[in-house]
């Protein structure tokens, strides 16, 4: 059963707090426990903060931030959405913690404690809105899955617009990743979508499950008329392409921005 | 809301904070790092046991600390990070950057 509530604050630093109190309550009454929920707080309160300091460049008094918090399933979904320039933040460059301190920006860690604290996030413009969803998964989900590492599985995943989708695959693709994968892949396969690029960058370990999570998606992509194309593999990964003769299957670009600078002109499928 | 002590041990000067460090009071943090700094003070000890939580804006402000000591070859070390704060801590890869005591003795003791 979905149940549904939403917020609205005001974009200014001061509403924060009600919208992680909003978020604490409706995490916690999807059955999330505690530490779930306060990721989930955390999560908003870094979002909000991005929005109003970045977004409404702290201008934001008369603007609005919606909050839509519901549960579907085993899922807990947050919609956060703002009036603010189109931005996608899941675009930016990721900040990385093996960074030594002088090489180390102070800002920027805002939207990778997103990305780590939730199990899916998508970005779109809807209704000239910046529409973020953030999804965290229930503890029978989770628990359904193999124990999970410091660095748990996630999945990321943007319509950059005129039918062209990033899905960014985190952790290892094996049996348990690969269920999961299958989810989140679905939603951006479909009719209209012209190419699917599957970010590759952060798998260092692949199954056949996983493999064949690839493979299925590839295959419907193609039948729809579209494409799928692989970025930033690993060397790991690679050798098991090369393995079961799939390296000469999928089109492969060496980075995200290489397969991304591709969609700039025509996109043609590729076999 | 937040509550910053500050007093001086040794020549070390520590800054114990309670409360909820986020984006709206983030840069009272900030202002008492960089007070203590502006100070004189190289040494300091930032006591964080009774921290309940802390958003990216906190460690903002304690890198930028963190950055200015250790440029005049001072430090920042930090004693009891509550359970919450250390996982935000470690997610930022900062585990390996400050160093971290379990004790406020010890993190003073160290310098």
């Amino acid at each position: 059963m979905a149940e549904s509530t939403r917020l609205t604050i005001p974009a200014v630093m001061g509403e924060i707090k009600q919208a992680c109190e909003f978020v604490m309550r409706a995490a916690r009454h999807a059955g999330l426990d505690e530490h779930a929920a306060y990721e989930c707080e955390l999560a908003i309160d870094e979002v909000c903060t991005n929005i109003i300091e970045h977004g409404y460049e702290f201008d934001g008094d008369t603007q609005k931030i919606d909050i839509i918090c519901e549960q579907v399933d085993e899922r807990f979904t947050m919609v956060i959405l703002d009036d603010s320039p189109a931005f996608n933040p899941l675009l930016g460059p990721e900040p990385d913690p093996d960074t030594s301190l002088e090489d180390r920006k102070t800002g920027g860690w805002g939207v990778y404690f997103i990305k780590r604290l939730m199990d899916e996030i998508s970005y779109q413009q809807e209704d000239g809105r910046n529409r973020l969803l953030m999804v965290k998964h229930l503890q029978s989900l989770n628990a359904a899955r193999a124990p999970r590492a410091k660095v748990s599985n996630h999945i990321a995943s943007f319509e950059m617009g005129n039918g062209v989708c990033v899905v960014s695959l985190i952790g290892r693709l094996d049996s348990d990743f690969s269920v999961w994968a299958t989810e989140a892949l679905s939603p951006h396969i479909h009719e209209g979508q012209r190419l699917l690029i599957v970010d590759m960058s952060g798998v260092n370990f692949i199954t056949s499950n996983g493999i064949k999570v690839l493979v299925v998606a590839y295959k419907q992509m193609r039948a729809l008329g579209g494409n799928m194309v692989l970025a930033a593999i690993s060397n790991r990964v690679s050798d098991v392409f090369a393995i079961v003769g799939l390296d000469t299957v999928f089109v492969t670009y060496r980075s995200l921005a290489e397969a991304i600078a591709t969609t700039t002109t025509a996109v043609k499928p590729t076999s | 809301m937040i509550e910053i002590q500050v007093s001086e041990q040794d020549n070390v000067s520590l800054l114990e904070v309670s409360g909820r460090v986020d984006s709206m009071n983030a840069h009272e943090l900030g202002q008492a790092l960089m007070g203590a700094i502006n100070g004189g003070k190289m040494r300091l000890v930032l006591d964080l046991s009774l921290v309940d939580y802390m958003s990216s804006a906190g460690l903002r402000e304690i890198v930028s600390a963190l950055k200015k000591l250790r440029h005049g070859a001072g430090d920042l070390r930090i004693a009891q990070p509550s359970h919450r704060v250390l996982e935000v801590l470690e997610m930022a890869g900062l585990d390996s950057i400050f160093q971290i005591y379990p004790s406020r003795t010890e993190a003073l003791a160290s310098f």
